[in-house]
């Protein structure tokens, strides 16, 4: 029998998608259908060989404790935090180099550096530099007279929370400065050419030119940089075990926790399972918002 | 031009596959490594020792065999009980201190869990409330049961049954630095109530260091830790206080809990005690004269050794007492230690016992004693010599005497002591009223130890 060209095609594409579905199936697939089926028992690290349905009781646990709201204000509050001055931050370095600056190449170099250290040891360097006591950021800011008591970065219900953010920040920074460089070095220089012809100024052409040709990759990154972000786990772990008190317990957290430390894993999966709606409907609420204006030609480039 | 496409894409994969049964075949190598060892073993055991049965492996999953301090210690252990045994091989699976509870249980769910696990008291009433430990009562035997020290053996039973042993005990007691102490003007010897122990730290607080930085007077672990829940019961008890009321039932919201919190609360707040401090964190603080006193368990010695960089020489700059006394008007502590369980999926539990027996004999708990001042929960080796040559042994000797048992093991026991931790966190660093915290505390704590 001889085959269609279309199912020719079909199969060949099938056979090169083949490897990377099973895996992504044994890898992702089946552990989240695992995990959504335990959401619905009661089951717990401590004997596993019983596992008794309980239908939405995890879930109703979940929000009688309130623990699970006051955990989405905390993720959400770091997310939109990070992800903000991590793409301002990194828009601004990415605009300096890309400019005609001295040592251009060195510095792009130097800065993915904190971005080749693993996400650990990061947090652990950075719980020592924010160590109230004898760690290096006191010391500074105190020699510098900025403060004159020393702040308890981590342990104060204020400050923890920016505490993570400026380690996250740090990590993180060089993807996105990396990334915007990339999408700005994709931008013919004939269209700077031709606005400064039309005698537009450095305001106007990034506003005209460089943020709208970088659309696709802003939201791109900004993208990641949110998922990376929701699901970031071991800065928070290391650096404060989601304290002090629950200031910084946010559903990482909270989800290992309740199964792992409490060792409920039904009510942890029932976390894990809300995180996951949550992930989705934000990822789709998020590319709403971008598409608003294609379509119409807005984006067309 | 597509058929060759196709057939290298038959290739590639063919050759994928063949490289991941290739890794197996790796892997089943690497693994014949431990076994090609058992058969030395086995080997030494059929010229020496033909009777001792078959080769057998005993996992041990432990922390201190992952740190440094303690790590030759334990392989010479190991190495001994190999010597004694020809046929059983010791296999020590390294896990840090703050994963190997949920680490040995996810193996355990499983049904791969090692045979005996390194725990410590914080986290035991999670081991024996489960399904994965079995009680020791029968493989131990009753002499070696009554040997125990009574707030140990309260401590390590679950529902009238020895769930672990106590392996490695330590009271918690009072760390001064001398040197602290002569600088601030105060007598050379430990403050003898809280109320003096108070007014010592109020006067150490006001020191400086050359540099100028701040000197504390008195440190108390409030990071929220299940184990800082544990430390902060020696207080409660020290105030006369319990997790339970004369019914037997859980009552936190109490005048002596309240009065407790307020404790935590004032040291914090007059700057006697660094806020929201590790337990490691006083122990840096402590070795770098940065702190005058605070309570930890029998590691002191060695943590300073290390931590000052001036190993030995800093054993003249700081003593230990017994813990104050306050309202019981005696000292009261807690102990803590470092304890042994016996895995449901060990093939092997009479070798696995065994094992633990050799562990917390007399010539093992002394080398370890030897190593790292480790003392002993049996009450025969306790009052050994060995285990009372120094004065640093004798303070943890008596104060051993002077330890009130934990609340009964319960399931939700751990993680009560994190709600407890919570409580201090919530007095000292947001700033909660000691009376809003005790309340919170007590719903909480009747929730979850049911």
């Amino acid at each position: 029998m001889r085959l269609s060209e279309k199912k020719k095609d079909f199969l060949f594409l099938a056979v090169l998608i083949l490897p990377a579905l099973l895996l992504l199936l044994f890898t992702i697939g089946i552990p989240i259908l695992k995990s959504l089926y335990l959401s619905f028992f009661d089951v717990s690290l401590l004997s596993m060989k019983t596992q008794t349905w309980n239908a939405f009781g995890n879930y109703k646990k979940l929000f009688a404790d309130q623990e699970l709201v006051h955990a989405i204000g905390v993720t959400f509050r770091y997310v939109v935090t990070v992800v903000f001055l991590q793409f301002a931050l990194g828009m601004m370095l990415a605009l300096i180099l890309n400019g005609k600056i001295p040592f251009r190449r060195a510095l792009r170099t130097v800065i993915l550096i904190p971005w080749v250290i693993p996400t650990i040891i990061g947090a652990l360097l950075w719980m020592w530099l924010f160590q109230p006591q004898y760690g290096v950021m006191n010391f500074i800011l105190q020699r510098l007279e900025l403060i004159g008591k020393p702040l308890q970065w981590l342990s104060d219900i204020h400050l923890a929370l920016w505490a993570v953010t400026i380690a996250a920040l740090w990590k993180q920074l060089p993807f996105m400065v990396t990334m915007l460089l990339a999408g700005m070095q994709g931008i013919p220089g004939e269209m700077y050419e031709a606005a400064m012809i039309d005698g537009a100024g450095k305001r106007q052409q990034f506003f005209h030119i460089t943020l709208p040709m970088l659309k696709n990759t802003i939201k791109t990154v900004t993208l990641i940089a949110c998922i990376e972000n929701f699901k970031m786990f071991p800065l928070f772990w290391i650096m404060t075990s989601g304290g002090p008190v629950n200031a910084t317990t946010t559903l990482s957290i909270l989800s290992y926790k309740t199964a792992f430390i409490d060792l409920d894993l039904g009510k942890g999966a029932a976390t894990g399972a809300l995180w996951l709606v949550i992930m989705l409907l934000f990822s789709w609420v998020y590319n709403r918002l971008f598409a608003i204006g294609e379509g119409k030609g807005g984006a067309a480039h | 031009m597509r058929k060759t496409l196709f057939t290298g894409l038959v290739l590639m994969i063919v050759l994928m596959l063949a490289a991941c049964s290739g890794g197996k075949g790796d892997e089943g190598s690497q693994a014949s490594s431990p076994a090609a060892s058992n058969s030395a073993s086995a080997d030494a055991q059929a010229s020496g020792n033909a009777d001792s049965g078959e080769p057998i492996t005993l996992k041990f999953a432990s922390w201190s065999i992952s740190e440094e301090a303690t790590k030759g210690a334990l392989e010479e252990m190991a190495q001994k009980f190999t010597e004694q045994h020809p046929n059983v091989k010791i296999e020590f699976v390294g896990i840090p201190f703050g994963d190997i509870k949920q680490q040995t249980f996810v193996m355990a769910s499983s049904g791969n869990a090692p045979d005996v696990i390194q725990t410590f008291t914080a986290s035991f009433p999670t081991y024996a409330a489960s399904d994965i430990v079995i009680p020791l009562d029968d493989l131990l035997g009753q002499d070696y049961i009554n040997d125990l020290l009574p707030s140990y053996k309260e401590d390590y039973t679950y529902n009238g049954k020895l769930m672990g042993v106590p392996w490695a005990p330590s009271p918690y007691v009072l760390y001064w630095n001398k040197e602290l102490f002569k600088k601030a003007g105060l007598p050379d010897r430990a403050p003898q109530t809280y109320d003096e122990m108070l007014e010592f730290a109020a006067a150490i607080s006001k020191l400086k260091t050359d540099s100028g930085e701040q000197i504390y007077g008195l440190g108390e672990a409030t990071e929220k830790l299940p184990i800082n829940g544990m430390i902060a019961l020696r207080n409660i008890y020290s105030f006369n206080g319990s997790v339970f009321g004369a019914d037997g039932k859980v009552n936190v919201n109490t005048p002596e809990v309240i009065e407790t919190l307020k404790y935590y609360q004032k040291i914090v707040k007059d700057g006697l005690s660094p806020q929201g401090a590790k337990l490691k964190d006083l122990r840096n603080l402590f070795s770098i004269g940065r702190l005058g006193m605070y309570s930890d368990g029998y590691y002191g010695r060695k943590v300073f050794q290390n931590l000052s960089g001036k190993g030995e020489a800093f054993d003249s700059a700081w003593g230990a007492a017994l813990i104050p006394t306050n309202k019981t008007n005696e000292s009261v502590s807690i102990g803590e230690a470092h304890g042994l369980v016996v895995s449901k999926d060990s093939k092997h539990p009479e070798m696995a016992v065994e094992f633990i027996k050799f562990l917390t004999d007399e010539p093992m708990i002394s080398l370890y004693h030897d190593n790292s001042d480790v003392m002993s929960a049996r009450k025969s080796i306790a009052v050994l010599p060995a285990f009372n040559a120094s004065e640093f042994d004798k303070t943890l000797n008596d104060q051993l005497l002077h330890i009130k048992p934990l609340p009964a093991n319960n399931q939700g026991l751990e993680q009560a002591y994190l709600e407890i931790a919570t409580a201090v966190q919530k007095v000292t660093v947001a700033g909660e009223s000691p009376e809003n915290a005790a309340a919170e505390l007590d719903s909480k704590l009747k929730q979850i130890m049911k």
